[in-house]
């Protein structure tokens, strides 16, 4: 056995870490503390191409795809140093598009996709949920129709974060209603700009948005299948598996905990109080599991492993620690830690977000990526075998 | 033994859930959330019209003469329906100088009971937060912090310290003082507000030693309980739209409220808020009977930091991507309960309050 990061990845994180360092002006900070992390100004989209010219964003990709061909331990240095700093990536594009196109997109969809991902050129929305159709995706209803050489897209889409912005949809359709519901689906790569597509802003209480898109007779050549017709749950799966393992929160966790025990080693007064202390030690103990979970989730991928409810297990205990840890902060902190971005005395305004802010955001990764309830079920399937 | 509401009661909540409702729609309320609009002059004169700005005065001059536990149904109401207004506050003025010997009181009084000024409380000074000062009000001047609606209020009742450091209670006006607005989680008004020595001279020291002491104990304690009465509002408003949504919510064929997942979520906010609502009324009641029986409002309030947390991620969980979304409700009453969580006093001054009152003896 051996639990830490084998020395070359190690090195990697340490020279990583100096890179932002150095990269990381005045200008691009108050753009990412004023913008937040959800929409990309053009001060991050130029660190996205810095970072992909510097081969940073496809670490993990094969050599093929213009990738560095490094283990995925790599990529998870990169991650975690990433979140640790709550630095904006265009993680769906990068670390869940890409590898499932690698995996199921013809030769044409990859040679035109994968090096413009890799340059940060291009960005992906996914387009899954759907108002009657949340939990219970396989029941998505946009249909797309064969029309000669086109498909005809109709229907609606909740939640398609970064359309505002994206140029492309990674669309679920339905292309056969009278097959079984998870056997009817096809996913279309859809250009943002197609004629019939309407982006709707949806602000959510993180400070963020997310968007509503509408379907109004959209055509897009058959070319814009991906793998084969009536094959797109399994590659939904393959994407959200990606994307639980690219959105463990364990990185932003620690950086509060460290934030949290920097400010009291100053503040003799707050590390005096007897609440506090325990909580802090709680903290430190809940945060020591997580890492190991964490470290044994990204090992198993890249052992080629697939972590089902490992992945899960790591979901669940990281999201709702990490609301806890932040309801814990505010209560240590008081009045000062329910301040807004600007308000008088606000703690962590800065790229990191106030606390009440990571607090409001915290909530949606208790059921984005697949509700906490859901991955219990899972847990109980796959880790215990029980029946359903 | 009377657990539910007195006729009195039950008509003061229908009344204020009928006016609320009908003048604090949502898109209103997430207006005022986005800070497009505020709590106006108009709003403050109807509910003084109402009697809300003087529950707790007494009905000579023009008060409402009512029992704290009466008055607390107004201030639960505002909690269920998300409304933030000055009623606490003003209550809790109007309570203080209720109790206050000195002449001036009764002056300050009639003016509150007419509408005829706003008065508001300073909850933050005797705090025991961690990692900030609250600021104190000295004859050179100081600062309250995170007063609430210093910006309508013409008078603040405040601890401060007279000659030699000494107790003292004092009115101070908020006329030529400089308010900073704070940005907070729920977007609920909140000043800092900084005196100079000349406002100090203004104010007029309403109670010195032994009954300041006496008269910032119990300003504290209600701050807390009233904090607690209308979090209470809003976890039990929060309770009734959750089990609403996930009864009408189908997935798979079915309304998430069949799946046995979604009940015991469902189930943990009715234990969360059943309880918080009657401690908290109890300890209010306690309270009311023996203003130095203030154990339970500390109790109370540790349990209810717990259950607001529960219940803001439960509400969450169930109601999925629809709940975050600023044009639908949920936000409103989870952010307000995060909030409420931290106001009143936090975790560390319960524990500590709490293991005063067991009385342990040091020696091991």
């Amino acid at each position: 056995m051996e639990f830490s990061y084998p020395a070359d990845v190690q090195e990697f994180r340490d020279q990583f870490s100096g890179y932002l360092d150095s990269v990381l002006t005045p200008d691009l900070v108050e753009e990412i503390r004023s913008g937040g992390r959800e929409s990309a100004g053009p001060r991050i989209r130029t660190f996205w191409k810095e970072l992909g010219e510097a081969g940073y964003l496809g670490l993990g990709w094969p050599k093929e795809y213009g990738g560095g061909g490094k283990s995925l331990l790599f990529l998870h240095a990169f991650n975690y140093e990433m979140n640790y700093r709550r630095l904006p990536l265009p993680v769906v594009t990068l670390n869940t598009v890409g590898p499932t196109l690698m995996r199921v997109g013809n030769e044409e969809q990859k040679k035109e996709f994968l090096p413009k991902i890799l340059r940060a050129e291009i960005e992906f929305a996914i387009g899954y949920t759907e108002p009657e159709a949340g939990t219970d995706l396989a029941s998505l209803a946009t249909s797309a129709v064969r029309d000669g050489d086109d498909f005809v897209i109709n229907g609606q889409k909740a939640f398609t974060s970064g359309a505002q912005q994206a140029d492309y949809l990674w669309l679920a359709v339905r292309t056969d209603a009278d097959a079984p519901k998870h056997r009817g689906i096809s996913i279309l790569i859809v250009p943002i700009e197609s004629d019939g597509i309407e982006v709707v802003p949806f602000p959510t209480m993180s400070g963020g948005m997310t968007t509503t898109t509408f379907y109004n007779d959209v055509r897009v050549p058959v070319s814009a299948l991906v793998g084969e017709e009536n094959s797109g749950w399994k590659y939904m799966t393959t994407q959200l598996d990606f994307e639980r393992l690219a959105i463990s929160p364990v990185a932003y966790i620690e950086q509060v905990y460290d934030w949290l025990c920097d400010l009291f080693r100053e503040n003799g007064r707050g590390a005096a109080d007897e609440w506090t202390r325990v909580m802090l030690a709680e903290m430190s103990s809940d945060l020591s599991v997580l890492k190991v979970m964490d470290l044994k989730t990204a090992w198993m991928v890249s052992e080629g492993e697939v972590p089902v409810w490992e992945a899960s297990l790591l979901k669940v205990m990281a999201n709702e620690l990490r609301v806890k840890l932040l309801n814990d902060a505010m209560q240590m902190l008081g009045r000062s830690g329910l301040g807004r971005r600007g308000s008088p005395g606000t703690p962590l305004d800065n790229t990191l977000g106030t606390l009440e802010q990571q607090l409001r955001e915290s909530v949606i990764l208790l059921f984005g990526g697949g509700s906490n309830d859901v991955q219990r079920d899972l847990m109980a399937t796959h880790g215990l075998g029980l029946a359903r | 033994m009377q657990f539910g509401d007195s006729e009195a009661q039950k008509l003061l909540r229908n009344t204020a859930r009928s006016y609320l409702a009908e003048k604090f729609p949502w898109e209103r309320l997430y207006a005022m959330e986005r800070g497009d609009e505020t709590l106006n002059e108009s709003d403050i004169k109807a509910m003084a019209d109402l009697g809300w700005l003087g529950l707790l005065a007494p009905e000579s001059p023009d008060g409402g003469g009512l029992s704290l536990v009466e008055a607390a149904v107004v201030i639960e109401e505002l909690g269920y329906a998300a409304v933030p207004a000055p009623i606490a506050a003003s209550n809790i003025a109007a309570y203080l100088l209720s109790n206050v010997s000195a002449a001036a009181a009764q002056e300050h009084l009639a003016s509150l009971t007419a509408g005829q000024h706003l008065y508001t409380v300073n909850e933050t000074s005797r705090r025991r937060d961690s990692a900030r000062d609250n600021g104190a009000i000295s004859a050179s001047g100081g600062t309250a912090s995170a007063v609430p609606f210093a910006d309508s209020a013409s008078y603040l009742l405040t601890p401060a310290s007279g000659a030699e450091g000494a107790a003292a209670f004092a009115i101070m006006p908020l006329e030529g003082a400089t308010l900073d607005q704070l940005q907070l989680m729920d977007r609920s008004v909140y000043y800092d507000v900084h005196f100079d020595t000349a406002n100090v001279s203004s104010a007029i020291t309403l109670a010195r030693g032994e009954e300041a002491e006496s008269l910032n104990e119990r300003c504290d304690a209600l701050v807390t309980a009233f904090v607690l009465i209308e979090l209470v509002g809003m976890m039990k408003r929060i309770m009734e739209m959750t089990s609403e949504y996930i009864s009408n919510r189908v997935q798979f064929g079915l309304p998430i409220a069949k799946f046995q997942a979604a009940r015991h979520r469902a189930a943990e906010l009715l234990m969360q808020t059943e309880t918080t609502r009657e401690s908290a009324y109890y300890a209010l009641w306690r309270f009311q009977e023996d203003p130095s029986d203030t154990d339970e409002i500390w109790k109370t309030k540790h349990w209810a930091i717990r259950a607001a947390a529960k219940v803001y991620e439960v509400v969450h969980l169930l109601h999925g991507g629809v709940g975050v979304g600023t044009d639908y409700p949920v936000h409103l009453y989870t952010q307000g309960i995060a909030a409420f969580a931290v106001r009143g006093g936090t975790m560390n001054e319960m524990v500590s309050r709490t293991i005063d009152s067991m009385r342990l003896t040091a020696a091991r």
